[in-house]
């Protein structure tokens, strides 16, 4: 076993980034640690509201300048924000595996999916266009125009602490607004790495701030009268929250919230391909991620019940055996499959949701609650894959969202059954089936409310220049993170009506 | 384990190490023997550019969608591993087959794993499969290298 290079080699305390200047919290100190190796990488300030007041003050004063910034000059910044994170790409990297513990394949997955959204980014002079029409009646032109709006808080979850934020933030700051960030307290080091890159890339003052800590820089964000919209993203009792206080006070809002994601596999599916797409999708991230399969649906469409029997057999051995091969341990180790938990409560968490599915009754094929790691680190964090079986729609495990290395694996008769199984579900993220008839995938794609669709894909994951989509309790508001919608969230229509007399 | 599997990562990092060998490798060869160093020095030139552009392709494919962890199976590396150690009393046709078997295995390794990544981005599936090509393309070079020596020996 050979580790990477660990890129953090001093225990340092992060500071804030406001008004282009790195300022010292008088909040209290948290530490950041490293879940594989349980050791402290660095320590996190909880800031205090004044400190956040601050921040949204120099925001809102760098802003009438950035506002007047040519598109194509703010367009500039963000090539040079890209070009530094590719020259950075390793390191970027390296950190998501220290903070987070994903594996370094995973971490560096996430880093090119941050960096292409700051890539649509920089195509702000042709994406903020507006449109117009002459002679609308005699005389009169009537044109829309798209003006940025001033400052917006964005709240980056702990699961992805390098891209979530990167969802927003460049397509903010390339509209003309300013933006205050709060990266988890749990895995701040990226975002605060980000800052510095921002500032290397000729940011001004003030466009860009980053301001670490907890709730309370949360309650002041959703309170604070100049903050003109938040994005979020995290769980559902705390995005419904978030976007019914945007909603008291006028604010937009982005909540992309939690997730309950079905696979379905068809009889006609391609067995070998759809299990190394399940794995990923279920274990990938260590199931922490909003994308991640949940329940994997055996649908014996057009099967006897002794053939959907045999087929369920094959897959769950099939399945059990490809799960249980999987290399954990340290994400540094680029040989390893899945790494830790985010910490040792997540791993609690889950460990309960697996004794719940005991209790009601689902078979444990493969308990992950024995631990077998590659390389000496302590447990704390670490979690095997798990995997049910004979698990029905009604027991916890497969109507709650787990994220950790848990499957579920379920059976319909039909795929009306499975469709079903889905629209009960309160969240609608996203859902995906495994086939090779297209009618059954048309079937699927048009039928099921679900923002996000996958037609053997396991991970639904839009790219950049495609919303994240999300419908039911997985997502609160009106348009989505990425792409052209965020163009639209970022931006008031200005509507011109012009005559000349 | 079961079947032997490698995440994508590994894939890369032995890669990288294929042409970084490659590249001491022919340095020394070119530092040897003279006579052949015009040769040796495209070589190295070929293998900078392969060793830039397979990190760029891995970095700028590699995504969550990307099945990193468990595309890889049945892929034995150490069946790809090659001593390129030159011994003192080598001569140039000793030299000439350690970098044929150099060669081939490195050509076959690109070409597997061309194979093996093709379901998932086509830009890297296709960088594997070019720079096997290149590699491929050495050999035939090497071979009559060795065969003008052994040809000069039977002469003399």
């Amino acid at each position: 076993m050979v580790l990477l290079e660990e890129p953090i080699k001093e225990v340092k305390t992060l500071r804030n980034y406001i008004g282009g200047e790195w300022v010292d919290s008088q909040g209290k100190i948290r530490d950041v640690v490293s879940p594989a190796t349980c050791k402290v990488i660095a320590r996190v300030p909880i800031s205090i509201p004044s400190e956040f007041d601050a921040a949204v003050k120099a925001a809102n004063e760098a802003f009438p300048d950035w506002r007047r910034t040519p598109p194509v000059a703010r367009a500039r910044c963000l090539f040079r924000l890209k070009e530094l994170m590719e020259q950075n790409f390793e390191e970027l990297s390296r950190i998501q595996t220290m903070e987070h513990g994903k594996t370094i394949d995973e971490s560096r997955g996430e880093t090119r999916r941050g960096i292409e959204n700051v890539e649509v980014a920089t195509g702000i002079p042709s994406l903020m266009m507006g449109y117009n029409l002459e002679d609308i009646a005699s005389d009169i032109d009537e044109y829309l125009i798209r003006q940025p709006i001033g400052v917006f808080g964005i709240i980056g979850p702990f699961n992805f602490p390098f891209m979530v934020p990167l969802w927003f933030a460049p397509y903010a700051v390339a509209t003309g607004n300013c933006i205050v960030l709060k990266p988890s307290s749990e895995d701040p080091i990226s975002q605060c790495k980000i800052a510095e890159l921002t500032e290397e890339a000729g940011f001004p003052p003030g466009v860009w701030n980053v301001v670490n800590g907890d709730r309370t820089v949360v309650t002041a964000m959703l309170a604070h009268p100049d903050i003109k919209g938040v994005c979020f993203v995290g769980s559902t009792p705390v995005g419904k929250l978030i976007y019914s206080k945007c909603g008291e006070t006028g604010k937009r809002v982005i909540a992309q919230a939690g997730a309950k994601n079905f696979i379905l596999m068809m009889p006609d599916a391609n067995l070998e391909k759809t299990l190394a797409a399940c794995m990923t999708s279920f274990y990938g991230n260590a199931g922490q991620r909003c994308l991640a399969g949940g329940n994997l649906v055996v649908v014996g469409e057009g099967l006897s019940e002794n053939e959907s029997n045999r087929l369920y057999e094959k897959i769950m051995k099939f399945y059990v055996n490809t799960a249980s091969s999987i290399r954990v341990g340290n994400g540094l180790d680029d040989t390893v499959q899945m790494g830790p938990l985010r910490d040792k409560g997540k791993k609690e968490n889950v460990a309960r949701y697996i004794e719940k599915g005991v209790e009601e009754g689902a078979k444990l094929m493969l308990d992950g609650r024995n631990i077998r790691l590659v390389g000496n680190w302590p447990h704390d964090c670490f979690l095997n894959p798990s995997v049910f079986t004979y698990a029905t729609p009604d027991m916890t495990i497969c109507k709650e969202e787990i994220f950790g290395p848990v499957t579920s694996i379920m059976r319909a008769r039909n795929l009306d059954e499975a469709i079903d199984m889905i629209h009960a579900s309160p969240f609608g993220n996203s859902a995906a089936m495994f086939t090779s008839n297209g009618k059954w995938a048309r079937d699927f794609q048009y039928r099921v409310k679900c923002g996000n669709i996958g037609i053997n894909i396991g991970i639904v994951a839009p790219m950049a220049f495609f919303p994240f989509s999300g419908m039911k309790d997985s997502f609160f508001g009106v348009l989505h993170g990425q792409g052209q919608e965020t163009i639209r969230f970022f931006t008031e229509s200005k509507v011109v009506i012009q005559r000349w007399l | 384990m079961g079947e032997q599997e490698s995440t994508a990562s590994t894939i890369i990092s032995f890669a990288q190490n294929l042409e970084e060998q490659s590249l001491k490798f022919y340095e020394e060869l070119a530092q040897k023997f003279a006579e052949y160093r015009e040769t040796f020095l495209s070589f190295i030139k070929e293998s900078k550019t392969n060793k830039v552009s397979i990190m760029r392709s891995y970095q700028e494919t590699v995504t969550d969608a990307f099945e990193t962890g468990f595309s890889f199976k049945g892929l034995n590396l150490s069946e790809y591993a090659v001593d390129t150690k030159i011994l003192k009393n080598n001569d140039i046709a000793d030299a000439l087959e350690k970098a044929i078997e150099l060669e081939d295995k490195t050509s076959r390794y690109y070409s597997v794993v061309a194979q093996k990544s093709k379901g998932l981005l086509a830009t890297i599936s296709t960088d594997f499969a070019r720079i096997s090509e290149k590699r491929r393309k050495r050999k035939p070079i090497l071979e009559s290298l060795l065969a003008k020596i052994s040809a000069c020996r039977l002469i003399k």
